[in-house]
């Protein structure tokens, strides 16, 4: 993984002409980061929180929502562009060599720019309902880490894979949205029954979306044996997709 | 020290064979798999773009390729570019690559011409401080300096194609790939392109040139590999090289033209037999000198009978410029009528009044009083002429000079 520093800045136009062009000619431009979450909390709120009544955990349910909804559509935003970002610069793949995980790397980046953006209303509704930060917040870096590199490791095996199988992102679009379901994003992950727990912490994100709950919004430590599995799988997934993207990473070429 | 390197390198491509697609087909044809039990699709057939391809090059020279299409010329480019990899064998080049294949690659049409020109210099891999640096320069050259802020989806492909040779001419690379580049803008800027190159040239660059323009390849490269059905049919002299392609192409050309008669049978009257150039010492050549003559011997066969017989030919400059347009008729052999099974021979000599260039002769066989034409053959054999002279253009008109300087001083 040292190729993409040494391409950093390349990395760095590749991440500018994605956000870019996403805005052109539009009017409400980069404002686009922020409505996308904020409607689906509102939604949320009003159908899970008045309708449904569904607890969070003694926390006002929009700002319980909202803490899940960052970091997911960071998740999900990173994947689908970062899935079809090679098939996309075909014209590219064909024509330049520079190390292919630049592509899927640059669509990460330019979703982390858009998490950051949209992280200024996250920080305005601590305000509002007046929740401190702790010490604990400081969870926040290694959990986003651990979150990237999941991110990465599913990124590189499911973009080089959509070069050879076109399906694999329609393939993602649908998995991103049942993924959100199985993730505690609108529920707190207290509320799944003891005896599918077991299955359900392996999903890395559970665990991710529940310690930012923790650290954020309670001043808690998260569950640090959980940590420690979604590291672990987040790391393995890691290896065997770079693995996988380097020795595939040749024909791309030739099959795109 | 060479800069480039091929050992016995082979690229095998399988045709038939989905490239991408989609995960149902492979699924059904995994499970048609288990069912029959064929290992092999009937449609999968190997393919080899490049067999065996061996050759070296010293760093700062230039090496021209050529050959008909399908030869395995792009592969070479695309193999250096480092796009792919080579199935058999190994490629290796020392230096910072700049492939100028297909101008204009990583634009994206959203963006300005100013945004494009550092995000195209990233991919070609220059720094943002280097793209600063250059930046006056490469507009001025692609003279693009009132667009430049305005997105390029609304240039001409020529502006395209000018932007994008502007900022992949300021690369700087050890290694310079261009691939068929001077087809796009209009003279003076295929001017321009072509004297940047003969200026990486002499800044020591590398240069690998892959063109149908052979004019642009003897301008530039002083050695051409000549490349046929994947492989190294010649490697030498750039001349040479040129005159083999056009062997080639000449040989596909009469290949065709056969096959042709055999579709319209009967409409076809006459049918070329063979051909010879010679120079006046009776020795097949195709490489003159200005002062030399040229035989060309011309056998036709007639299928059918025609009259008024008239043997024309021409030649033309490599770019179709018409030089002479003449026969036999013209030059005062006239013949009547010839039957069918007839054989003709015919001897077309002139003198080779021309300048250093590359110019085929063609034939035809008409009525010469209907203008009916029974045979026509457009490019039948290609000459060079190579001479020492210091003039441009066509003929030479056997110039002379006369410079008087007057001693008075006029007021």
């Amino acid at each position: 993984m040292i190729a993409p520093f040494e391409h950093r800045e390349l990395l760095y136009n590749l991440v500018e002409r994605e956000i870019k062009i996403r805005y052109k000619q539009s009017v409400l431009g980069i404002l686009w980061v922020i409505i996308q979450p904020l409607f689906m909390m509102i939604i949320f709120t009003v159908v899970f929180s008045h309708f449904a009544k569904i607890q969070s955990d003694g926390i006002p349910y929009p700002i319980f929502s909202y803490c899940a909804l960052l970091p997911w559509y960071f998740f999900s935003g990173a994947l689908s562009t970062a899935v079809p970002s090679i098939v996309n610069n075909a014209d590219l793949v064909r024509k330049i060599y520079f190390p292919r995980e630049i592509f899927p790397l640059a669509s990460i980046l330019a979703a982390g720019v858009d998490f950051l953006v949209a992280s200024v209303l996250f920080a305005l509704m601590l305000f509002f309902y007046h929740i401190g930060l702790s010490w604990m917040a400081l969870w926040v870096i290694p959990l986003m880490l651990i979150q990237i590199i999941f991110t990465v490791a599913l990124a590189l095996a499911a973009s080089a894979l959509n070069v050879r199988f076109r399906d694999v992102r329609y393939v993602f679009t649908f998995l991103l949205q049942i993924w959100m379901y199985v993730s505690p994003v609108i529920y707190p992950l207290s509320a799944v029954p003891e005896n599918i727990k077991g299955i359900y912490i392996l999903n890395p994100m559970s665990i991710l979306i529940d310690g930012y709950r923790k650290v954020l919004l309670i001043g808690q430590a998260p569950n640090l044996k959980y940590v420690a599995i979604a590291t672990l799988i987040s790391l393995l997934l890691f290896i065997f997709s770079y693995l996988y993207f380097k020795k595939t990473e040749g024909d791309f070429a030739d099959i795109i | 020290m060479n800069s480039i390197c091929f050992d016995k390198v082979g690229k095998k491509y399988v045709l038939g064979e989905r490239g991408y697609g989609m995960l149902r087909d492979h699924i059904a044809d995994t499970c048609r798999l288990f069912v029959s039990r064929q290992k092999d699709r009937a449609s999968k057939r190997a393919f080899w773009a490049l067999k065996d391809v061996c050759f070296e090059l010293k760093h700062g020279r230039a090496l021209g390729i050529i050959g008909p299409n399908g030869a395995g010329k792009s592969t070479i480019l695309k193999l250096l570019a480092k796009v792919i990899k080579p199935t058999v064998g190994k490629v290796s080049i020392v230096g910072r690559v700049a492939p100028l294949i297909e101008l204009g690659a990583g634009f994206h049409p959203e963006l300005t011409g100013r945004e494009n020109v550092y995000l195209n210099g990233s991919i070609l891999g220059m720094t943002r401080a280097e793209v600063n640096r250059k930046f006056d320069s490469i507009v001025a050259f692609a003279d693009l300096q009132d667009f430049i802020d305005t997105p390029v989806k609304r240039y001409s492909s020529g502006m395209y194609a000018r932007l994008g040779f502007a900022v992949a001419a300021h690369v700087e690379p050890e290694v310079l790939l261009i691939d068929e580049v001077l087809s796009v803008g209009d003279i003076n800027f295929q001017q321009k392109c072509l004297k940047k190159m003969n200026d990486f040239r002499k800044r020591g660059c590398t240069i690998v040139f892959v063109s149908h323009n052979v004019d642009a390849i003897l301008n530039l490269c002083p050695r051409t590999i000549l490349l046929k059905k994947g492989q190294i049919v010649f490697d030498g002299d750039t001349g040479q090289a040129i005159n083999r392609y056009h062997k080639i192409i000449a040989g596909e050309m009469m290949g065709k033209m056969q096959s042709d008669e055999e579709d319209n049978n009967g409409k076809q009257r006459v049918n070329i037999v063979s051909f010879q150039l010679t120079n006046s010492m009776n020795e097949s050549v195709s490489m003159f000198k200005n002062k030399d003559k040229a035989v060309l011997k011309v056998e036709y066969c007639f299928t059918a009978p025609v009259a008024n017989t008239s043997f024309g030919f021409f030649v033309r400059r490599d770019d179709r410029l018409l030089i002479v347009d003449t026969s036999s008729v013209d030059l005062g052999s006239v013949v009547e009528r010839c039957g069918a099974g007839n054989r003709a021979t015919v001897k077309f000599e002139f003198d080779v009044n021309l300048l250093t260039g590359i110019y085929y002769i063609g034939t035809y066989v008409r009525d010469n009083v209907s203008g009916e034409y029974y045979c026509y053959m457009d490019r039948l054999v290609d000459f060079l002429v190579n001479d020492d002279y210091a003039f441009q253009g066509v003929a030479d008109l056997k110039p002379k000079s006369e410079v008087r300087i007057s001693e008075e001083y006029l007021e």
